[in-house]
């Protein structure tokens, strides 16, 4: 692992001058021209910026400096120069990588002189065709599922960096994922509810006289099997789980 | 960087008539190699009939990635060939199927907001 760039949890980068804003979270996997034709900065897309970039490609050439290597990385859609930064001594840990094969790397985009790089995290040869696919199917999903949550706008929130669609928020705008209207609905009516008995079902059922009792009952036990509510002095009373 | 880069589409056999003239990218299972004829197998299931650069060391099974010059619905000018350092693989050939056509019909891909 190229450890030159410490920890990047943290929101600082090595680059100066970039803003804990545009430094993002999360990694994306990418074709070559999208990097490419990227803005300035952290990869963003969709208005989410992002931390790291994976892409996978054919290694053209190797440049060996005392400082640092440089491949050139191809996919079909573009080429892109990586630069592996060395330190003192590691000539002999630098990646064993052959040209013309296929590697995977994971890394930030920076620009040079007008031009976009890498600068490599990670590389790692790829001996699998398999996996070449799956990068191009991610990067397909990556492209379609950040303009999809662009769309829909900021109504699902948080994780819109991880772009995962399984979220339990906490705060009292809680959203809770795998509800639909209807249950969403009554999560929020009993949720609402303060005391500390929990709210009653006759009372759901009076608050929402378009769901029918049978109906009624089957949300308040799917909710209770997906552990969002719980009954509490009598199977009648639901309190839900904080 | 000894050749200037130029753009490929990935295609499978099915496609192959489509991109006639144009540079593609293709996986393909080596049935037999003599010298520089390749005949092999599309992921579709097209028998494919490639000329080589030069003389290729792969064995008969494996998956190699073929870019060049389709001339006809089954033949390919290689310019060259990608092979992977696994052995036996199994290669999803349905995934790539779907990954071709995805990627030559979804709209704007490149588009980043």
């Amino acid at each position: 692992m190229n450890d030159s760039f410490g920890d990047f949890n943290a929101t600082q980068t090595a680059t100066a001058g970039a803003t804990k804003e545009s430094s993002g979270e999360g990694i994306i996997s990418l074709l070559v021209k999208q990097i490419l034709d990227s803005p300035e900065g952290n990869f963003k897309m969709f208005d989410v910026t992002y931390a790291l970039v994976c892409a996978v490609g054919i290694v053209r050439n190797i440049e060996t400096s005392s400082t640092k290597i440089t491949y050139s990385l191809e996919d079909h859609s573009g080429r892109i120069d990586a630069h592996y930064w060395l330190e003192e001594g590691d000539a002999i840990k630098s990646p064993d990588v052959m040209i013309n094969n296929y590697v995977k790397i994971y890394g930030s985009v920076r620009s040079q002189a007008g031009q976009k790089v890498l600068m490599v995290f990670k590389l790692i040869n790829v001996l699998d065709p398999n996996e070449v696919c799956t990068h191009i199917l991610e990067a397909l999903h990556s492209r379609y599922k950040a303009e999809e949550y662009h769309v829909k706008g900021d109504t699902s929130a948080a994780a819109s960096n991880t772009l995962m669609t399984n979220v339990t928020a906490t705060q009292s705008n809680a959203i809770v994922a795998g509800l639909d209207s209807k249950q969403l609905a009554v999560f929020q009516a009993i949720k609402s509810n303060c005391s500390e008995e929990g709210i009653h079902r006759r009372e759901l059922n009076a608050k929402f006289s378009h769901i029918s009792q049978a109906e009624m009952n089957n949300i308040l036990d799917f909710m209770i099997s997906e552990g969002h509510i719980y009954s509490s002095i009598d199977a009648d009373h639901f309190i839900c789980t904080m | 960087m000894n050749v200037p880069f130029e753009p490929r589409t990935l295609v499978n056999g099915g496609m192959l008539k489509q991109f006639a003239g144009q540079t593609v990218s293709i996986m393909v299972r080596v049935e037999s190699v003599a010298g520089t004829t390749l005949m092999g197998l599309s992921t579709d299931n097209q028998k494919l009939r490639i000329s080589l650069p030069s003389e290729l060391g792969a064995a008969q099974g494996a998956w190699v990635e073929v870019i060049g010059i389709p001339n006809a619905g089954d033949a390919i000018r290689a310019k060259e060939v990608i092979e992977f350092g696994g052995d036996n693989i199994d290669f999803d050939t349905d995934s790539y199927n779907a990954m071709t056509q995805l990627l030559n019909n979804v709209k704007q891909f490149y588009r980043h907001g």
